[in-house]
């Protein structure tokens, strides 16, 4: 009983159809079905929204169209013409983070974005996807990347590696933002939510009215993360594609 | 996205696209800015943070690998270490003085922010003037150069 109240207990995967295949344990766990809600709750609405595909929106597809123009505008600022091809990809990003995020809104509901091993599998993904573009659009003049013009020879055995460990930070940089910002959200949102029933009813309203506020926070932050998310692939991709 | 609510008449319809064709091929310039999000202060330092740690964290990931490997414990941790703070601050750097989200290399601004970092900052808002008459990337940290000086 006393784990249920613990502010962590949040994040625990639990088991919803236990597999074992050949000693791995592949179990369909909370955090999975959340996923597969979330992709089934974005294509939903993108279906269904554009299903009429009106020439003056309705409401629903006023914002699909919002959101796909937002996407678009943030790859061709960021990325410029260029990027088109990756279009799908980022916009895919942007809102299975998002629609994660906003999901782990909902009481009782499971925050996947809020497990590093999930946004680092994305951000790993990003990294090693950006990292053969580069490859295969300048082949070998991609190394050039890591050595900055107009640098005394000399200093290239110093220079070169802080180059590599600035660029091998970017995926963990990337995937720790976002999971710190959800885990530590959510984490203050449940402990003051648990001061609300140790102060009782004298002075509980007063944590009360910070998670209300929190919450108002939460969410701006749940599409903001998601927004920085998609942005920093759009420029790491802009790197990659014109290398500067 | 406001283009749809203005209906206009039709007889400049051509001149419209044009308009709108073009300001969908605006060239890869505004990379180098800060973009909305991080602007506030606390989100600015969160990530600052994040970044410094990532760096040292690969620094020390590496040394420790190398370690393991050829049995040299425990330089290699101290020498990455050393190498992925100095990563860390660049990345820091690099994001502080507007040079946009990524970390990692950024080509003409770098070099020259470096020397005269305090000049840059003043220069900031005449740079994203000068942006909008796009000008040919090499030719831009010249003219930037000129006006810091002045």
């Amino acid at each position: 009983m006393a784990e249920a109240h613990s502010p962590l207990a949040q994040f625990e995967i639990k088991p919803l159809i236990p597999i074992h295949l050949g000693g791995l344990d592949v179990s369909f766990t909370n955090s999975a079905a959340w996923m597969s809600l979330t992709v089934l709750a974005i294509s939903l609405f993108m279906i269904l929204s554009m299903r009429g595909h009106a020439l003056v929106p309705n409401r629903l597809q006023s914002i699909a169209e919002l959101t796909y123009m937002f996407i678009a505008n943030m790859v061709r600022d960021n990325v410029g013409t260029g990027g088109r091809p990756y279009f799908p990809f980022i916009f895919s990003l942007f809102m299975f983070v998002l629609f994660g995020n906003m999901f782990g809104m909902i009481p009782y509901s499971f925050t996947y974005t809020s497990h590093i091993i999930v946004t680092f599998s994305l951000a790993i993904f990003i990294f090693i996807g950006v990292t053969l573009i580069g490859l295969i659009k300048h082949k070998i003049r991609f190394f050039s990347f890591f050595m900055p013009p107009g640098v005394p020879m000399l200093m290239a055995p110093l220079l070169v590696p802080i180059e590599i460990i600035s660029y091998l930070s970017r995926p963990i940089s990337l995937s720790v933002r976002l999971f710190a910002n959800m885990t530590a959200g959510h984490t203050l949102l449940k402990v003051f939510a648990g001061f609300v029933i140790s102060l009782g009813v004298m002075a509980g309203w007063l944590p009360l009215l910070f998670v209300v506020a929190l919450t108002g926070l939460e969410i701006v932050i749940a599409f903001l993360q998601a927004f920085v998310f998609a942005i920093l692939t759009c420029l790491y991709l802009s790197d990659a594609l014109h290398l500067h | 996205m406001s283009k749809r609510k203005t209906p206009k008449p039709l007889d400049d319809l051509t001149a419209r696209i044009f308009r709108a064709r073009q300001s969908g091929q605006t060239p890869n310039d505004k990379a180098d800015q800060p973009h909305g999000a991080s602007k506030s202060a606390f989100g600015q330092a969160l990530r600052i943070g994040v970044e410094m740690a990532a760096a040292l964290a690969v620094g020390f990931i590496i040394g420790w690998l190398l370690d393991n490997w050829l049995g040299t414990n425990p330089w290699f941790k101290v020498i990455f270490l050393l190498m992925g703070a100095a990563a860390g601050i660049l990345n820091v750097y690099r994001l502080a003085s507007g040079f946009g989200y990524a970390a990692g290399y950024r080509q003409p601004e770098t070099p020259h922010a470096a020397e005269t970092p305090k000049i840059q900052d003043e220069t900031q808002d005449q740079t994203q003037e000068t942006r909008k008459t796009p000008p040919s990337k090499t030719t831009d940290p010249a003219a930037n150069e000129g006006k810091g000086e002045n």
